[in-house]
């Protein structure tokens, strides 16, 4: 118990910090980029829609070192993306909490898309084809009627997303790698401890991600539901 | 007003093809599921695109597939009402309407207000869909129409979604709310009692074709076609040849019917129809004009009538085989037929005046 205590004293919460960050930003991405692509899959045919889901679906079925691996080598300091980056805007993106940020978006973002292109599936096309035919514009159809009746699996989408995120190390740990204080997420955070055996700190990072997903998971849920 | 269309598509199980022009206010469709009915509906309202073809509203393109003209649905000022209503489920009655209204909110409010009351919903305008009655809906779904005020309303079997005695009361209700609306009104159905009492001119569509078209009356009077005569509710059709002699021979029904003078024109008869309100039942002694022998396959009885369906009795006696056509005829439950048998023998008799001739 006192051993406990002493770790709990002497935590530095860092980690904490920057995955929440990173989660919060990184859902925020996810939850904008996806919908957006899920309205255009909306609109694309039949080839290009195809192309669309299976590049959205590859985060999902690559082990996520591959997506950090190519992710190195676009935004790599030697490339052409990350050169340009870091000539043009002084921006770099390799070992910076921006890696952490586009890392667990590129990871959570398909759970988003793949959850707005089905909610949006299951809409009633009578609805939008009956809007059509009453003059209604096609920007007014997706904010007034496409977006409300999709919210429950939009909601669903944001949740997994973000818990996608959260729990996010494959990717961060290649492109963003794990700097105290700066990069270094709880996922990391718990790796790195285990690997030194130190188990009671590992299990406190374990119980604190736990409850802070859980208490997200469900404050977004009881926010959206709301109304 | 005046609509012309003509519009061909290759689709998955048939070829749809159908050319039209009216200038009537109230027209119906009628056809069975799954004939293009509605298909047609859609590529009218800009909903689907067909693979080729025109259409001319008033005078103008809101298709020329050569001219590449193809204008938006919210450009076409044809509303489409569908089976299912297409309310927006997330929206009150009131927003359902008032979304469609262009201008200030007040605007908007105003003339919801007005559609609302007229069309009695009023007490209903802060419920969800979801909360209403078909009946309900359906005028929910009228008033949002109203309240875009279209050119043409197409109507996609406005009644299928209501059950019996609704179905009934919304048939009158609808057309009393189309009452002052001067625009087109088409409606597609299966129901030739829909049709009947709604159009003024009727289009029936038989696999991606229109078999007939014409004046809704005269066209249910004497339909032009075998499918035609069946969709508006003939059950009675018959092969049948005209001779040199102009005697029309029905050989199903075993009768050889003499025709008046002037009557080569018809030589191109392939069959005849007899309603089967006109069959009427022999008594032993008398003798009738064209008498047929049948059998009672069974009975369908209601209120005021009996629906009778029979075969024909070989010479024999027996009837001609298993297979035979079944055909109807209707007699009122008045003083002489209290009571019908099945499986009884009875003669029947019709005037050659009433048979309808077709010869496609």
């Amino acid at each position: 118990m006192n051993e406990l205590l002493e770790v709990i004293k002497n935590l530095d919460w860092s980690p904490l910090y920057i995955s929440i960050k990173t989660a919060i930003v990184a859902t925020i991405m996810s939850f904008f980029i996806g919908i957006h692509l899920a309205r255009k899959a909306l609109v694309y045919g039949r080839k290009k829609r195809a192309l669309l889901d299976g590049i959205m679906s590859l985060p999902l079925v690559l082990p996520p070192t591959v997506a950090g691996f190519i992710l190195l080598l676009i935004f790599s300091k030697r490339r052409l993306v990350g050169s340009f980056l870091l000539d043009t805007f002084d921006i770099s993106v390799v070992q910076t909490w921006l890696g952490c940020i586009i890392a667990a978006t590129v990871i959570s973002l398909p759970l988003m898309y793949q959850n707005a292109r089905a909610a949006f599936d299951q809409v009633d096309k009578n609805l939008i084809y009956a809007a059509r035919t009453l003059g209604m514009s096609e920007r007014m159809i997706f904010y007034k009627v496409l977006l409300p009746i999709s919210k429950p699996g939009l909601l669903a989408g944001t949740i997994l997303s973000f818990a996608r995120a959260m729990g996010e190390y494959g990717a961060t740990s290649m492109i963003a790698g794990n700097i105290p204080g700066k990069t270094g997420t709880i996922s990391q955070a718990i790796a790195l401890v285990i690997d030194d055996g130190n188990y009671l700190r590992a299990g406190t990072w374990v119980v604190i991600v736990m409850t802070i997903s859980f208490v997200i998971v469900y404050s977004i849920n009881v926010i959206l539901n709301k109304k | 007003m005046d609509l012309s269309v003509s519009v061909k598509s290759n689709l998955d199980n048939f070829q749809l093809n159908m050319s039209f022009e009216t200038n009537s206010k109230r027209i119906g469709i009628l056809g069975e599921s799954g004939s293009g009915k509605s298909m047609l509906l859609k590529y009218i309202a800009g909903i689907f695109s067909p693979d080729e073809g025109k259409i001319m509203l008033n005078g103008e393109y809101i298709l020329n597939s050569e001219e590449k003209i193809n204008i938006k649905p919210q450009d076409r000022d044809v509303a489409y009402m569908f089976q299912n209503y297409a309310l927006f489920p997330n929206m009150t009655v009131r927003e359902n309407i008032e979304i469609v209204i262009e201008g200030s909110k007040e605007d908007k409010r105003t003339r919801a207000n007005h559609l609302m009351n007229k069309f009695c919903i009023d007490n209903l305008s802060e419920k969800k869909p979801g909360e209403l009655s078909g009946g309900q809906q359906q005028r929910v779904a009228l008033a949002r129409i109203m309240a875009y005020g279209p050119k043409v309303i197409l109507l996609d079997e406005p009644f299928s979604a209501l059950d019996g005695n609704l179905k009934e009361k919304m048939q009158v209700e609808l057309e009393e709310m189309l009452n002052d609306y001067d625009g087109i009104v088409i409606m597609v159905s299966h129901s030739k009692t829909e049709i009947f009492k709604f159009s003024d001119e009727v289009l029936v569509i038989n696999h991606g074709e229109i078999i007939e078209h014409g004046n809704t009356r005269e066209l249910f009077m004497s339909p032009n076609t075998r499918e035609g005569a069946r969709m508006t509710g003939i059950r009675n059709i018959l092969e049948a040849s005209v001779d040199e002699d102009l005697v029309l021979h029905v050989p199903e029904w075993k009768l050889k019917i003499p025709l008046e003078e002037g009557f080569s024109t018809r030589e191109n008869i392939k069959y005849i129809a007899v309603r089967g309100k006109f069959l009427k039942i022999l008594e032993d002694d008398e003798k009738g004009e064209n008498p047929i022998n049948i059998e009672v396959e069974s009975i369908y009885e209601d209120m005021e009538e009996f629906k009778v369906f029979f075969a024909i009795r070989g010479d024999d006696n027996n009837l001609l085989d298993e297979s035979a056509n079944v055909y109807s005829f209707r007699v009122k439950k008045d003083g002489k037929h209290k009571t019908l048998t099945k499986n009884t023998y009875l003669r029947l008799d019709f005037d050659k005046e009433k048979i309808i001739y077709i010869e496609n």
